[in-house]
């Protein structure tokens, strides 16, 4: 069992008998967003410089944006289940 | 009351046929010449890629038909899981996407009597419409039957194309543009002689070409044992994709390079021209005007049919759900017809943009169908996980791969705004959207205004 704020923070904790701070939760909810937008900027800036190598008109960004808006459906359904 | 009800004079055969052929039009004979110019050989690759995601789209569709006996149409299943507002939106949109469809094959058979008639293309435009209604007008049996031929027609024409082109290849065949090769997929600049942004730019007409497959699951709910007729139909897709698609434009790819086909002509004509048999690309070309005048047929009926549910559901206005002495909604068939001619119109006014735009705009509308399908299933999973557990037919790797699909067709539509070409149709569009939304608004605050006065 994670007993991180993180790990607070997803309701991990509730077995203890154990919340965090409703302050600290959302703070530690904020970070994890960074943390996942800072990845998926990551991986969408690499896929664009290949795409781009490949292809100097619109190859990139289609594909970058393809790729990245996969990545927030797939983390939003994990964090807020969306739709 | 029998008297007011529609004749439901299609068998089987007709439906699942229909359901069949109606997938396979202009977007395959005529679209694909324009795809291949713009993507090359890669264009196999963006057949197989919307073709896959198409199959997940299905098998969400499939699983939700499944999950409750009640449902008859895809507006049913919007309405449970998304509420009112998409039932009537999806279901106007769906006929929009219908007759956007239905008129870019009416511009498609001006386009094919060019072949043999030095004429503007509006005017067999107009003909053809005009032999339509009157046939419509008819008894839907005799629809059923010129269909269920048209259909076969043309399902013989792709598997004889296939089976000629195999014997070509084998042979070693020299055409005009040269032999008969494999090679020739890879030998003219590559797979992808116009880089990444020419097989992206060729997804909008791909996306085209597969318009109306989810008639194979809706019709399949349709028949009398929908438990076994369902999965049996959407698993068949992936080998239809590969046939009728895949296979084609593999064949047609190896019997002439891609250098050879342009956009304004068909490609399967052409390839019948190349390898010197002028009287079977005659027959080729009747053949893809039967298509395009049969697809135009099929869009008629199914565009008069969905207007007259959505008038007997009160979501449309109540003359459109009058039947004339043969049982045929004339109404909804007289208003349909008259917004399909407006492709006729386009011909004449912009016949070089016509086909672009209407087949532009008809596949944005679809994706909103495919995408409302998607997100239904993503609300069926989360919100009635009892009927999930009991499916026998669970659609695989839910729900990542529904957002894979969704990703997918939002990256289409970026691609639709980013080319020159589609971009004025994509903006267009949205135009639709605020159309039907100020009319469900208006329609709800109108009916709870005579509740309050009632």
């Amino acid at each position: 069992m994670d007993h991180t704020i993180a790990g607070a923070a997803s309701g991990e904790t509730v077995g203890l008998n154990f919340t965090a701070p409703k302050g600290s939760q959302s703070q530690a909810k904020g970070q994890k967003s960074i943390e996942y937008l800072f990845v998926m900027r990551i991986i969408v800036g690499v896929a664009n410089i290949i795409c781009y190598s490949y292809d100097h008109e619109i190859g990139g960004h289609p594909i970058s944006f393809f790729i990245g808006f996969t990545l927030l459906l797939i983390v939003s359904h994990w964090r807020f289940y969306c739709f | 009351m029998a008297q007011q009800e529609l004749k439901r004079d299609l068998s089987n055969r007709h439906v699942q046929l229909i359901a069949i052929g109606g997938t396979i039009g202009t977007g395959l004979f005529l679209g694909s010449g324009k795809a291949i110019q713009m993507a090359g050989p890669s264009i196999i690759f963006a057949y197989l890629i919307v073709g896959i995601a198409l199959f997940f789209v299905l098998r969400a569709l499939g699983e939700l038909l499944l999950s409750k006996g009640g449902y008859q149409s895809l507006t049913d299943i919007a309405e449970d899981y998304l509420g009112p507002w998409a039932s009537f939106v999806t279901g106007w949109t769906y006929w929009f996407c219908w007759i956007m469809t239905a008129m870019a094959d009416v511009i498609a058979v001006g386009v094919y009597v060019q072949y043999w008639f030095d004429i503007p293309q509006w005017i067999p435009a107009v003909i053809c419409l005009i032999i339509l209604l009157g046939l419509n007008l008819l008894t839907v049996k005799l629809f059923g039957e010129l269909e269920f031929w048209f259909a076969l027609i043309k399902v013989i024409t792709i598997l004889a194309l296939i089976g000629i082109g195999v014997i070509l290849l084998v042979m070693g065949f020299q055409t005009d543009a040269g032999t008969v090769t494999v090679q020739n997929l890879w030998e003219h600049g590559g797979w992808f002689p116009n880089g990444i942004s020419g097989f992206l730019l060729s997804f909008q007409m791909v996306v085209f070409a597969y318009v109306g497959v989810e008639l194979v699951g809706v019709s399949a709910a349709e028949t009398a044992n929908p438990q076994k007729n369902i999965p049996s139909a959407i698993n068949k897709i992936p080998l239809r994709i590969l046939f009728f698609y895949v296979g084609a434009l593999i064949v047609l790819l190896c019997i002439n390079p891609w250098t050879e086909l342009t956009a304004a002509e068909s490609p399967f004509v052409k390839t019948f021209s190349l390898v010197g048999i002028p009287v079977a690309a005659g027959i080729i070309n009747f053949v893809v005007l039967t298509s395009a005048a049969s697809a135009c047929n099929s869009g008629m009926f199914s565009t008069s049919r969905i207007l007259y549910n959505l008038s007997n559901q009160d979501q449309g206005p109540a003359h459109l759900a009058k039947l004339n002495k043969n049982h045929v909604p004339s109404n909804a068939l007289w208003i349909s017809t008259l917004v399909v001619s407006a492709g006729a119109l386009l011909s004449k006014l912009i016949p070089e943009q016509a086909f672009g735009i209407v087949t532009t705009i008809s596949a944005i509308c679809f994706i909103w169908v495919w995408s409302v399908i998607l997100i239904c299933h993503l609300r069926y999973k989360k919100t009635r996980p009892h009927l999930q557990a009991k499916s026998t037919f669970k659609a695989p790797f839910t729900p990542f791969v529904n957002y894979l699909v969704l990703a997918l067709f939002a990256m289409v539509l970026l691609i639709m705004l980013v080319a020159e070409e589609t971009r004025p149709a994509l903006l267009m569009t949205p135009l639709w959207f605020i159309l039907l939304f100020v009319l469900y608004w208006s329609r709800k605050k109108k009916k709870e205004s005579t509740k309050i006065s009632a």
